[in-house]
């Protein structure tokens, strides 16, 4: 018995060892592990598109969108070395390396026999040496910004892996005047600060807009029948209504995911405010929060399932997340000062927030479950962030003396820049990628 | 009161007073100048990794194992055993330098009878016999001692010589040379061969003297000779050393006689000892040439050292630009595979071997991660470890940045 246990284990021995010889590699191979890189922005030629003029402004804004995300860093045109003659011949990646130029775009505008604009653009990889894109786009010559913007979001989804925003529009409180006599009208632009129109006509002031995340609709508080109401404003149309009939001040309007819902803060005479859900279609309300403090700045998660609000229930104004029917609600922010304005951001990992402490505001973001919190800006006024559709930058608007501009800031907490308008600005907010 | 208030101020005066002047400031604390060294960093891979044979390497034109054969010359060592066989006969010649202490037991015939003629060498002869005897033996030893050395220092020059030629001139031309050479050589040689027969007289006298006496004179003889034999190995030597130069056949006397001091076994040890050493001294172990399947590559035992691996690692890491998408994304990693070229470019495309979906962020960061290795090269690598980093795969995986 021993004899053939030893057998055995001999035997069990041999094979390993000759396992471990065949399976020894023929030939050494250096495997490097890469933990780190490098994040600054990306080196990229954008090359004038051929076309009548149109296709250098058309290269111009896409530069624009690109250098604003702080992802990009177009290279200067005196620098380029080749000449774009053919936008569908193979460029001389070489001429494109010795400058550094990661990525290359060329293209060319053409206009249609009936009228419409073609554009066409090819993104190259010049070390790689091979075509990343190659699109066309047709559209009416007003629309020519938007397609440059199309281009942008185009190039940065392929290049950073994640959705553009470049093709998007904010609607925000243009303030004119003077301090005293302040003009407050609805406006809308796009992101980049162009093609402003506005929406209302400032005889009665409009507060808090805010974008269906599927339509070409509007929410927003009006003083327009005296006092403050939510409305629902169709963009194309300029139609509007009056959301619900409330007996008392309802405001800090927002849409739920799927467009369906408005949630909102009704405020009662006793002072204390609570939150509803109004159904569009049905028009039905429901009552989430019952409370004998100030609920309100509710926000839903993408998933539609949960809502995350202000209440000063505790003393501070803190934030609290609930169910969207109003369940388990329950406190998730603890830090010092009070906060206001939470935000669920589109991809659904943070919520953004202003905090008020020590005399200063700040813009941060937390995650979902209150921990995590990280201050992205601090200034003396400012408030009110709203995510831009790709989850990655965050506007609101900053006064620091004077009136309120737009600022845009990324999620690390650089790159922040002033989205340009003609007036003060504030109460941004961000609508999501244009169809 | 007053007086020990004033002594006290002038104490505390005095005291003050001694510290500001002998108390200086505190020494500037000096730097000492220290000379840089120049360093340099040498990776332990270079020492420690060995090349490998290579089974394919051509063949050599001179084999080691050759050289190695030649000790085999140890003929020569059986040569001198011949020598044993051949001095045995002749040994009562040879053995001239103890005749003084052993007289008595050399008494036997034969080697009386052989020599008597050739001079003094005879006597001698007999003498060493006496060595083998009791208590002399270790006494003379030490003197003798001495005079190896100089012998083992003649000999080596005329070994292959002698070796050959005691064979004929042992019996009675041995004795017929010396005085050959002495006259016709230097005068230096004269000299020094001159005096071992002086010294050879007074042997004689000596083991004439003491043979009588017999075993009792035997303490005798040993002090009386010791001077004797001392200077006799000492004039052998100064003689030896012009011998050498000069002509074999004073040689041949001075190895001649030594050997006849000694018994012929320990002689042929000897000598066989230098033999070994000459035969060796051509043999493998000098030899520097080129083992016959000696390595032509490094092969698996050169790996890349961790420093040259960090640098690598670095090298890729500063081009590698991490997609922003990559920021959240968990589980994230791409692996790619690329073939250098021996100047440390990219031979062709990178392959994704690992990681790199169809859309999205996965896309992205296979993209970057190609680009950062087009990008960086040409690698600067070890061009003699190109067999180890012809193929390289380089994981990428952003989890840890952020």
């Amino acid at each position: 018995m021993k004899n053939m246990l030893k057998t055995i284990l001999m035997s069990a021995a041999l094979a390993a060892g000759f396992a471990m010889v065949a399976s020894a590699p023929a030939r050494a191979e250096v495997v490097i592990d890469i933990n780190k890189g490098v994040i600054e922005p990306l080196p990229i030629a954008i090359t004038d598109f051929l076309g009548e003029g149109l296709g250098a402004e058309i290269s111009k804004i896409i530069a624009a969108d690109l250098k604003r995300s702080g992802l990009f860093a177009p290279i200067d045109k005196g620098a380029f070395i080749e000449k774009i003659s053919n936008p569908d011949a193979a460029p001389r990646f070489e001429d494109w390396k010795v400058i550094n130029a990661q990525a290359l775009v060329t293209g060319r505008v053409s206009t249609e026999g009936d009228g419409r604009v073609r554009a066409e653009f090819r993104l190259w990889d010049t070390f790689g040496g091979e075509q990343l894109i190659g699109e066309q786009f047709f559209s009416n010559p007003q629309n020519k910004r938007r397609v440059a913007h199309i281009i942008a979001d185009s190039i940065y989804e392929r290049l950073t892996g994640e959705k553009g925003y470049f093709d998007t529009r904010v609607v925000f409180i243009d303030e004119s005047g003077s301090k005293a006599n302040r003009t407050k009208r609805l406006a809308i632009m796009d992101q980049d600060g162009a093609n402003i129109r506005y929406l209302s006509n400032g005889k009665s002031i409009a507060l808090t807009p805010r974008f269906s995340p599927n339509r070409q609709e509007i929410t927003y508080m009006s003083y327009e029948s005296g006092q403050p109401q939510v409305y629902l404003l169709q963009i194309e149309t300029g139609q509007r209504e009056l959301v619900g009939n409330f007996p008392g001040m309802t405001f800090a309007p927002r849409f739920s995911p799927d467009g369906q819902k408005v949630i909102m803060s009704l405020l009662r005479d006793d002072g204390n405010s609570n939150i509803f859900a109004m159904d569009l279609r049905s028009r039905t309300t429901t009552r989430l929060t019952n409370s004998n403090a100030i609920d309100t700045s509710p926000s839903y998660s993408p998933d539609g399932s949960q809502v995350v609000f202000t209440s000063d229930r505790g003393g501070q104004p803190q934030i609290y997340a609930m169910g969207a029917d109003g369940s388990g609600q329950n406190r998730i922010s603890f830090g010092g000062g009070s906060y206001s304005t939470p935000v669920w951001s589109p991809r659904g990992d943070l919520i953004a927030f202003t905090k008020q402490s020590g005399g200063e505001f700040q813009i941060g973001v937390m995650r979902t479950d209150g921990s995590g919190e990280r201050i992205l800006s601090t200034g003396f006024s400012q408030e009110g962030p709203t995510w831009a559709p790709n989850g990655r930058y965050l506007m609101f608007f900053r006064d620091s003396g004077g009136g309120p501009k737009l600022q845009t800031i990324d999620l690390t907490g650089r790159n922040e820049q002033t989205v340009p308008s003609p007036n003060y600005a504030s109460d941004p907010a961000w609508s999501p990628l244009l169809e | 009161m007053r007086g020990s208030v004033a002594s006290s101020v002038v104490l505390h005066v005095a005291l003050i007073g001694f510290g500001l002047i002998s108390l200086s400031s505190p020494r500037p604390m000096e730097v000492a100048d220290v000379e840089a060294l120049p360093v340099d960093i040498v990776p332990i891979e270079e020492l420690t990794q060995i090349q490998e044979g290579d089974k394919k390497a051509p063949l050599a034109e001179k084999p080691a194992p050759k050289p190695t054969e030649r000790p085999d010359a140890n003929p020569l060592a059986q040569k001198i055993g011949e020598n044993d066989i051949d001095t045995e006969t002749p040994i009562t010649p040879a053995p001239t330098p103890k005749p003084v202490k052993t007289a008595e037991a050399t008494a036997p015939a034969p080697t009386p009878t052989v020599k008597p003629k050739p001079e003094v060498v005879e006597k001698p002869k007999e003498e060493p016999k006496p060595v083998p005897a009791t208590e002399v033996a270790p006494e003379p030893k030490p003197k003798e001692e001495v005079k190896p050395e100089p012998v083992k220092q003649a000999e080596p020059a005329p070994q292959p010589q002698p070796k050959p030629e005691p064979v004929k001139a042992e019996p009675k031309p041995a004795p017929v040379k010396q005085p050959e050479p002495k006259p016709a050589e230097k005068p230096a040689e004269k000299v020094a061969e001159a005096k071992p027969v002086e010294p050879d007289a007074i042997a004689e006298q000596i083991t004439e003297t003491a043979a009588q006496p017999a075993e009792e004179a035997v303490q005798l003889p040993t002090s009386a000779p010791a001077p004797e034999a001392r200077p006799r190995p000492a004039e052998a030597q100064t003689a030896k050393a012009p011998d050498r130069k000069s002509s074999e056949k004073p040689v041949k006397e001075a190895s001649a006689k030594p050997k006849s001091d000694e018994t012929g076994s320990i002689e042929d040890k000897v000598s066989a000892l230098l033999n070994k050493e000459k035969a060796s001294g051509g043999g493998a172990k000098r030899s520097t040439q080129q083992a016959a399947l000696g390595g032509e590559k490094n092969k698996g035992g050169s790996t890349l050292s961790q420093s040259e691996m960090d640098a690598l690692r670095g090298q890729i890491q500063k081009c590698w630009q991490v997609p922003s998408g990559a920021i959240d994304a968990q589980g994230l990693r791409v692996s790619l595979k690329m073939r250098l070229t021996p100047t440390g470019e990219v031979e062709g495309r990178p392959e994704i071997v690992e990681g790199g979906g169809a859309s999205g962020i996965e896309r992205a960061m296979a993209d970057s991660a190609r680009r950062a290795v087009m990008r960086c090269a040409p690698y600067n690598l070890p061009a003699e470890k190109y067999e180890t980093w012809a193929d390289v795969t380089v994981n990428f995986d952003p989890t840890d940045m952020f």
